[in-house]
């Protein structure tokens, strides 16, 4: 498993934070718009900005110089082997459940 | 826009400082001019988690030791909320059984139950002190004094001009009727109650400075996990005191006891119950940290 407690699960904001900006810089309403796009979670703007704090703290995004009051932000290496390293040990599940799923042991709700 | 900038003060200085007007570009290219309650409370949330985190008491994105010390540091703060309520309660109880009709065991026997229970918690909330007392002692060692002298400081001039007002009053007390001690002589109320206001700041004043060296102590896994179970232990006392005392409240009701009657301890147990349901709520929080943090605390030291 990965090291990192706070990128366990696909919708913790640190996860969708590294997974948006894997995609390039962006600021933060840019950030809230396209994850709410591509993961349908509106992160309220203190789970958002508590999130990056954090995740700045730790070196694994930093922000661009901006003349701009908006700071954009991007993902550093050490943030890059984090998400690969999350992004791992979800696929492992995800694989799990996947192959045990097409086993049949557990049955399916018929369809109508 | 001032309100998004009031709303931003629930962040420390610092980090509007350094996120404050991103923040609020964010807010604008968002919601507009109308921002919206859920998202101002989750402004409200995010400063109270942020300032959590300034002082280490742990937030979700932090190691699973900060977690488990901030746990220990709610459980911490519940402990100096009961001694706040206790000193109501013990003040309000003054001679209760005086008021019995008869022997009570029910109301004599939790009234025991909640002084045994605060005496042993108390004892526990010591031996964490004193588990700690050598990393305290490494702070002080190093560079940490500057960054909790001023709490230390502070904390230390409220207690001294609380032992003076606790020898001035108690000098003038034994000059009063016991009536006139409570509440005939207004002039001494207004003073007890300013005594109050003191002890309640000086032990405020104490749980801050304690909870701003435990944020910066180095502890080790096992010494993290010790005082995780000592404040799961202190956790339970408050529990058993609050069962208690709402026990010892039922049963003066029930006794016939003249308590409730004639002034009546009504306002101050409003009081006491509020300040009861704000620790009972800290303690739930700290030991809920404590809990999810411990496994993976014990996961690490296992496997390092």
């Amino acid at each position: 498993m990965t090291a990192d407690p706070a990128l366990r699960r696909a919708s913790d904001p640190p996860v969708l934070i590294l997974t948006s900006l894997a995609g390039g810089p962006k600021h933060g309403h840019a950030l809230a718009k396209d994850i709410e796009q591509f993961s349908g979670v509106a992160l309220g703007p203190g789970s958002l900005y508590g999130a990056i704090t954090r995740l700045e703290e730790r070196g694994l995004i930093e922000a661009l110089p901006s003349d701009d009051r908006r700071r954009p932000y991007r993902m550093t290496a050490a943030g890059s082997q984090a998400l690969a390293e999350a992004m791992a040990d979800m696929r492992r599940v995800a694989d799990v459940g996947t192959r045990r799923l097409a086993r049949g042991t557990v049955p399916r709700r018929r369809l109508a | 826009m001032t309100r998004r900038r009031w709303l931003l003060r629930c962040y420390p200085r610092a980090w509007r400082e350094c996120y404050g007007d991103d923040v609020l570009a964010y807010l604008q290219d968002t919601y507009g001019p109308h921002l919206p309650v859920g998202a101002a409370l989750s402004l409200v949330g995010g400063g109270l988690r942020e300032r959590a985190h300034g002082v280490r008491l742990g937030s979700s994105g932090d190691s699973a030791d900060d977690r488990l010390r901030g746990g220990v540091l709610y459980v911490l703060v519940a402990w100096a909320l009961l001694v706040v309520a206790g000193c109501g309660f013990a003040k309000m109880s003054e001679q209760f059984d005086a008021t019995l009709p008869g022997g009570h065991a029910m109301a004599n026997d939790s009234y025991a139950l909640v002084e045994v229970t605060a005496v042993l918690g108390g004892l526990v909330v010591l031996v964490g002190v004193v588990v700690a007392l050598p990393a305290f002692l490494r702070l002080l060692a190093t560079d940490g004094w500057s960054a909790v002298r001023r709490h230390i400081v502070r904390a230390s001039v409220a207690t001294t001009m609380t032992t003076v007002a606790t020898v001035g009053l108690v000098g003038w007390a034994q000059h009063l009727t016991f009536v006139q001690r409570n509440g005939t002589d207004s002039v001494y109320a207004a003073a007890f109650l300013a005594w109050v206001g003191l002890v309640v700041t000086a032990i405020a004043l104490w749980t801050i400075a304690a909870v701003a060296v435990g944020g910066r102590l180095t502890l080790s896994r096992p010494l993290l996990l010790t005082e995780g179970a000592l404040a799961g232990v202190v956790a339970l006392a408050v529990l058993v005191i609050t069962a208690a005392g709402l026990v010892w409240m039922v049963a003066m009701s029930a006794s016939g006891s003249t308590f409730y009657v004639a002034d009546g301890p009504v306002p101050q147990l409003v009081v006491i119950g509020t300040v009861m349901l704000a620790v009972l709520a800290v303690t739930v929080a700290g030991v809920r940290q404590i809990g999810c943090a411990a496994p993976a605390v014990i996961r690490a030291l296992r496997d390092p």
